[in-house]
């Protein structure tokens, strides 16, 4: 199979009939070529510049595939939303992108053509208009991402304008009681202030915007953390149905694993702007390679099952603009090597499936931990237990 | 609706603690003025006009404190403020004349002041850190500057020296009034000295505020939003500037009063027929039925436009409409 | 315990620096006046020169020398009436604010009352009641000046105090039994301070300028020298009319730099207040060196002209699999 044409900024501009406010018309409803929409090379965010800059993240490497739930799991301050906002140009200063590659397949156009959006090259115009109507990000919290001033309906109207300058007023109307009902809701919220309404209200909106000019990415920035826990419940089975109906790319970020077991299909880890392990999610669950991931596991209790007790992960994460030597993570490691602690582990393959772990651990020449040599349980809806770490750092022999 | 009636009890009150505060300011004071100045005006008054004063003052009367605040007060609403001891006519139909001039001035200068403040201000927070930025020490350097002493500066500069524009009164001496274009004309020319200088002096307040109102609002994720929605430009800046505004808004009542103090003496600098020269002639010469009648006037205009001005917040910020949410 | 530190912009230090140069004048200003401001034995309407530094009056006093001695009052009896003020904003605004109920209903009220009304007519007002006794007594007039200029800090005050008292730490004093001031002392009131402080400029800069123009318009002492008085006499000899500009712009300026300065030192407190308001990253020069923007702009984060290295802190190369 070919490559997809990767075209610079100039070409995307030729290719695209673009009017005089630059609101163009972009493929809809189309997959790129094996599906592929995100593509996230080596991409590094910092804060600051020169010799204050912090890194924030670094060099992370991620793809997402249509119809495809990509989790981000880590703590506060593992740099998981400033990846998103990073890649997505949104970051505010003093964010600063100091490398990578950061690509947007958009599916073909009306001449067959594959249309590539280089999101790190684009221009403000183009970006404008590859906002929402393409990619679509669902802000953490509803309350301050909506204005307080303008009524619901207004927010729904201004997206349409602006991205489908055809439609009538009827028509924008109708288009947004449609999606309103997408996510169960009345028409007669449309009139309301988002002071006026529950915060779980406010969330499915959010989720009804983003969904509005069917975009191939969505991007949900903790949107269940200041909800209940039946609502954040509903709301992930809503986003479940919703993307096996209309197929967009999603990635969701929390610092809650367990939300992500069921919902996504990948699992990237986060810690201290490097991802540590990505792993399809039922494999993370019952199968975790890195010491991080089960410390995170072990962190939370399951809904069903036997009673466990609860440990969590000693000490806390380094400070960015004083980084550990080595594995950034191995201050916190009951299962330290001397490596560790001088040498940067790379993110590797751990076996064919295609998983990767950060850890050296898994290098070969050492005795894997047994917690971390689970075999992978391929029901990806049984909410196993995660295996508990040893009570001495004497692995056994697993192979 | 609840909130407008609260409001509107909240003036009646501040009107009627206005309109006592001017019933008991010259019996609280030690000794009193116009006894002596009340012989002046015999022969030249009414007796009605007269014991008008006397009700107001409190002199020579034998009945108790109340009867005579209610006196007063059936006085007022009968639209009898007494009379002028200087100008032996009544004060209400010498501030008929006064008061349309001042409110004109008054109102002129407030809303441009407004409106280039609100929109310097909003582009000054989004554009922040180029260099538009001086006009910030610029516009609080003018605002410190007293108002009569701009007046003054401005007058000489302007007006006397360069004779760019005319200097001294509300229209061209040589014309009446009437509502013809020559007449309009000329009280358009010779009131921009005036209303450039009160703008000037006040416009700093508004800008920093809507500044810094604007600043933070950027801060604010929903600004964000309209950003990642991929709107144009203009449209994330007016969702930001419509939430920078309320501020402003809601400290109408406070600039009014900064504005109609700052007026008076405008007025006195270039001449001007409105209330500020009455009052400040009226408290030279001791003319306390005149003092108090402008008093009690600037007092009700005031909290006139403040109440205007607070209904148009409560019609801008949902917020306050709803007691709860759902 | 923060430390004191310096504030680095620009505007604040320019503040601090007037307003520092005017207290200082108002120390020394009548002991370095070269002459007595009401000696009228020089010859009037000079204009300025080596022995007069501003010239002399129409009535044939130093003009420098009241401007030196008339900082003295205009600067005491501005500070003195924002004080008063401010304490009165203090006492009216924070009990509102954290007594509630009908005590913060009618002292709002209260307050409303007082804004509402506009402050110079009722200035001009009460201060015309006063016998002259009166008014030629600096501090009645100061008193009565703070009378009129407390109700916008109380305001402020009483928001701010709200938003504290329903805070943590206020909870835990309020759970172990403190008395009730002595919350509003020890725990709401430290937290105040910048707020209070930003009030008091303000109220300070309305003091000044009602002061000024009390006596612009004649209603204090003329015994007492200030600034406003000087522009009284200046008005009344038709200085600006007849052209003599450094009788009556000296003052003026003097006050306009006062509140610039007041105003500017407001500005810092604005930004500790609210840290968004503080210039945030390097000089425009750096920025650019590093093939960044001059102005962020928002929702177009900017990417390095150069990529910095992945960050390497061992031997080994790191990152992403290839």
């Amino acid at each position: 199979m070919s490559d997809p044409l990767t075209t610079d900024s100039l070409e995307i501009q030729k290719q695209l009939p673009l009017s005089d406010d630059g609101a163009g018309v972009l493929p809809t409803n189309t997959t790129p070529i094996n599906g592929l929409v995100l593509e996230v090379k080596d991409l590094s965010v910092d804060y600051g510049w020169g010799e204050h800059a912090v890194r924030a993240v670094n060099a992370v490497s991620l793809d997402v595939h249509r119809s495809q739930v990509l989790g981000i799991a880590g703590e506060s301050g593992s740099g998981k939303s400033t990846l998103v906002y990073g890649l997505t140009r949104l970051l505010r200063a003093p964010g600063v992108i100091s490398g990578g590659d950061v690509k947007l397949n958009l599916g073909k156009d009306d001449q067959g053509n594959e249309i590539t959006v280089d999101l790190l090259k684009a221009s403000q115009r183009e970006l404008r208009k590859i906002r929402w109507s393409q990619v679509s990000i669902v802000l953490q919290s509803a309350l301050n991402a909506l204005n307080p001033v303008l009524r619901i309906s207004k927010e729904f109207e201004e997206i349409l304008k602006t991205h489908r300058p055809d439609m009538s007023k009827s028509e924008r109307r109708a288009r947004a009681v449609e999606l309103l009902a997408m996510v169960g809701l009345e028409e007669d919220r449309l009139a309301r202030y988002p002071h006026e309404l529950s915060g779980g209200q406010r969330q499915r909106i959010m989720i009804a915007l983003a969904l509005a000019l069917d975009p191939q990415l969505v991007i949900m920035d903790e949107p269940t953390t200041a909800l209940d826990v039946v609502t954040q419940r509903e709301i992930i089975n809503e986003l479940s149905e919703l993307r096996a109906r209309f197929g967009f790319a999603m990635i969701f970020i929390t610092h809650d694993l367990s939300l992500l077991v069921e919902l996504a299909d990948e699992i990237a880890v986060m810690y201290a702007g490097a991802i540590v392990e990505r792993a399809p999610a039922g494999a993370l669950y019952s199968a975790p390679r890195h010491p991080y991931t089960l410390g995170l596991l072990n962190s939370s209790p399951p809904l069903h099952g036997a009673r466990v007790e609860l440990e969590g992960i000693p000490g806390s994460p380094p400070d960015l603009a004083e980084m550990p030597t080595g594995c950034s993570f191995h201050q916190r490691c009951p299962y330290k090597l001397d490596k560790c602690v001088t040498d940067v582990p790379p993110l590797l393959p751990v076996d064919h499936t295609g998983r990767l772990v950060a850890c050296w651990l898994h290098g070969g020449g050492v005795s894997v931990p047994e917690p971390l040599a689970q075999m992978v349980a391929f029901s990806a809806t049984t909410k196993l237990h995660a295996p508990s770490a040893p009570a001495s750092p004497n692995p056994k022999d697993v192979s | 609706m609840r909130m407008i009636a609260r409001k509107l009890s909240l003036y009646a009150l501040t009107a009627w603690v206005a309109i006592t505060v001017n019933f008991l300011l010259p019996r609280l004071m030690p000794g009193n003025p116009v006894q002596t100045l009340i012989g002046q005006l015999t022969g030249r008054v009414t007796p009605q006009q007269v014991h008008a004063i006397e009700l107001s003052f409190g002199i020579g009367l034998h009945q108790n404190l109340f009867h005579q605040y209610t006196g007063y007060i059936s006085q007022l609403f009968q639209g009898n403020l007494g009379v002028s001891i200087t100008l032996a006519s009544p004060v209400s139909s010498i501030l008929r004349a006064a008061v349309p001039w001042t409110v004109g001035l008054i109102g002129v200068s407030t809303i441009l002041s407004f409106i280039i403040g609100t929109f310097g201000g909003a582009l000054l927070g989004w554009t922040r850190g180029s260099r538009f930025d001086t006009v910030i020490p610029v516009a609080t350097f003018f605002q410190a500057v007293p108002y009569f002493f701009l007046g003054t500066v401005v007058l000489l500069v302007f007006g006397s020296t360069l004779h760019w524009f005319p200097v001294l009164g509300a229209y061209s001496p040589t014309l009446t009034p009437n509502l013809s274009w020559t007449f309009i004309y000329s009280l358009i020319r010779y009131g921009e000295l005036p209303v450039i200088t009160i703008v000037l002096s006040s416009i700093a307040g508004w800008m920093l505020g809507m500044r810094n109102m604007m600043i933070t609002m950027i801060g604010e994720d929903f600004v964000l939003m309209a950003v990642a929605k991929g709107l144009p430009r203009r449209k994330v800046i007016m969702h930001a500037a419509r939430n920078a505004v309320l501020p402003s808004v809601a400290n109408l009542s406070l600039a009014i009063g900064l504005v109609v103090s700052g007026a008076l003496l405008v007025e006195l600098v270039f001449n001007y027929p409105g209330v500020g020269n009455l009052l400040l002639q009226a408290v030279l010469n001791e003319d306390y039925p005149l003092i108090q009648g402008i008093f009690l006037v600037i007092t009700m205009t005031v909290l006139a436009a403040n109440l205007i001005a607070d209904l148009i917040y409560l019609g801008l910020d949902p917020r306050t409409r709803t007691e709860a949410a759902v | 315990m923060k430390t004191l530190r310096l504030p680095r912009s620009p505007k604040v230090l320019l503040g601090l620096f007037i307003v520092g140069f005017f207290l200082i004048l108002t120390v020394i200003g009548p002991w370095i006046a070269p002459y007595n401001p009401s000696a009228t034995n020089f010859l009037p309407n000079l204009t300025p020169s080596a022995t007069h530094w501003f010239g002399t009056t129409s009535l044939g006093q130093d003009i420098f020398s009241q401007l030196l001695v008339g900082a003295r009052a205009t600067m005491v009896v501005a500070l003195l009436a924002g004080l008063v003020a401010t304490a009165l904003s203090v006492t009216i605004g924070v009990a509102a604010g954290y007594l509630g109920g009908p005590a913060d209903e009618g002292l709002t009220m209260l307050s409303n009352v007082f804004l509402a009304i506009p402050g110079l007519p009722l200035l001009i007002v009460i201060d015309s009641y006063l016998p002259v006794s009166g008014r030629s007594n600096e501090y009645v007039i100061g008193l009565v000046i703070s009378l009129t200029g407390w109700a916008w800090g109380a305001r402020v005050l009483r928001a701010q105090t709200l938003s504290l008292r329903n805070r943590d730490f206020v909870e835990a004093s309020r759970i172990i039994g403190e008395s009730r001031l002595r919350i509003m002392v020890t725990e709401i009131a430290p937290n105040l301070l910048p707020v209070l402080a930003s009030s008091l400029l303000f109220t300070i800069l309305y003091a000044i300028g009602a002061y000024v123009t009390l006596a612009y318009v004649g209603l204090t002492s003329t015994a007492v020298w200030n600034w406003g008085t000087m522009l009284f006499w200046a008005q009344s000899n038709n200085a600006p009319l007849a052209g003599q500009w450094y009788w009556f712009v000296p003052p003026g300026i003097c006050i306009a730099l006062v509140g610039t300065g007041l105003a500017l030192l407001n500005f810092g407190i604005d930004e500790f207040i609210n840290p968004r308001l503080r210039a945030s990253g390097l000089s425009g020069k750096m920025r650019r060196r590093s093939g960044l923007p001059r102005r962020p702009r928002l929702g177009f984060t900017p990417v390095l002209r150069t990529p910095r290295p992945t960050v390497v802190t061992a031997r080994l190369s790191t990152s992403s699999s290839k």
